[in-house]
């Protein structure tokens, strides 16, 4: 599949041509996982241990109730830019925020076409994955 | 297939159509002049790079510019990234343990990673990386790497925290055979990665840090000061606070670190 993106970088917008090479015609995005009991913690506090050996992995992030139109975070990052703005149409593939963790940009593109609802998350944000980033009506 | 390269840079500084080339696995674009290799490379298919002689609007974190003059590498490399989370917090250490694979090859010594990739010299920058993940399952991996370059002409404040390959080789190669070493280096890296999993690239990174420095970290509302130990099995930034005590930090949970 090729889809044709528009990517904003420091202000400055791009068009972009891209083939999806591992994704089926029409196949939607992932959807985050159900709802979990509790909300995640925004900023988790760092877990100290007492003895000098590595602490377990940290516990799959819990996901928040995605409803129609929410875009999940595919992945824990912070936002480093927030390129729309509520109330604003945008189109399938437009270029919504930007996710920054250990010197690595994620784009987050809008799944569907409408009009933004919501924008739940700022610049300077640390998210988790699949926590709700903003919802299109 | 074959794809246009971008052309709608505000500056259109990729009018010229780019020099093709095969290195190894590799297939190499060279143009002269772009806005910046990483947007070059944004539609690109993976195994596939982009390298300038100049960049215009070179980019590092936070909005930064990225000198990027004459005589540097400026190279974007276009590889696959898993969806797993362990495995895309491996990617920005790979590419840190690539280039220094590839410097030593060279015969570079006293080389040492900063967290997360910043590669330096005798505590000056030697090469700095940006990813770009623009489309799922595709990151830009953009590589800065000073050789003969004076970044420091064009900007006085980097004065002393600049390191030059051309200042710690002999005979530095030619920028297209320096391309080719690198990307020879990340595609070894990447396949073992692949193949032998998070925890053991974690190691080999974690021997590249070399001793243990004070750093303050920048985290959502305070900083935190210790000695930086590495990281653990789970891609986890390690702070020792002192007594014993370790402490553990999700990369996303860490704006900045800064060696004090």
């Amino acid at each position: 599949m090729i889809k044709r993106l528009r990517v904003t970088v420091d202000g400055n917008s791009y068009d972009v041509t891209v083939e999806m090479a591992d994704e089926a015609p029409g196949q939607p995005p992932a959807l985050p996982v159900p709802a979990a009991a509790q909300p995640p913690p925004l900023a988790p506090p760092p877990i100290a241990a007492s003895a000098p050996t590595a602490a377990p992995p940290a516990p799959a992030p819990a996901a928040g109730p995605a409803g129609p139109g929410d875009v999940p975070s595919p992945l824990a990052g912070r936002v480093t830019a927030v390129v729309i703005t509520a109330g604003q149409s945008v189109t399938e593939g437009d270029h919504l925020l930007t996710l920054e963790a250990m010197k690595m940009n994620t784009f987050v593109f809008a799944p569907k076409s409408g009009k933004i609802v919501e924008i739940k998350t700022a610049v300077g944000d640390a998210v988790e994955e699949n926590q709700v980033l903003m919802r299109i009506g | 297939m074959t794809r246009e390269p971008i052309t709608t840079s505000p500056e259109g500084t990729s009018e010229r159509l780019p020099v093709l080339s095969t290195l190894g696995n590799w297939n190499l674009q060279e143009y002269q002049v772009v806005s910046s290799t990483n947007l070059m490379a944004a539609s690109l298919p993976a195994w596939t790079a982009v390298r300038a002689d100049r960049q215009t609007n070179g980019r590092g974190r936070f909005q930064r510019t990225w000198i990027s003059d004459l005589g540097g590498l400026w190279l974007s490399a276009v590889v696959p990234v898993s969806k797993d989370p362990l495995m895309r917090r491996a990617l920005p250490l790979a590419t840190g343990l690539a280039i220094c694979n590839a410097l030593r090859e060279l015969g570079v010594s006293e080389l040492r990673l900063r967290w997360p990739n910043d590669v330096l010299v005798n505590n000056r920058k030697l090469a700095g990386l940006l990813i770009d993940q623009f489309v799922p399952g595709l990151a830009v991996v953009g590589i800065g790497l000073n050789v003969s370059n004076e970044p420091e002409k064009l900007d006085a404040n980097l004065t002393n925290t600049t390191a030059r390959l051309a200042d710690l080789v002999a005979k530095p190669p030619k920028l297209r055979q320096l391309a080719a070493l690198i990307l020879r280096h990340l595609r070894i890296v990447l396949t073992d990665l692949e193949r032998n999993g998070a925890a053991a690239l974690f190691a080999r990174v974690n021997e590249l840090w070399a001793a243990p420095r004070r750093v303050e970290l920048d985290l959502d509302s305070v900083a935190r000061t210790g000695l930086f130990t590495g990281v653990d099995e789970a891609g986890r930034l390690v702070l020792s606070e002192g007594g014993g005590r370790l402490s553990f930090y999700d990369a996303h949970q860490v704006r900045h670190l800064t060696e004090i």
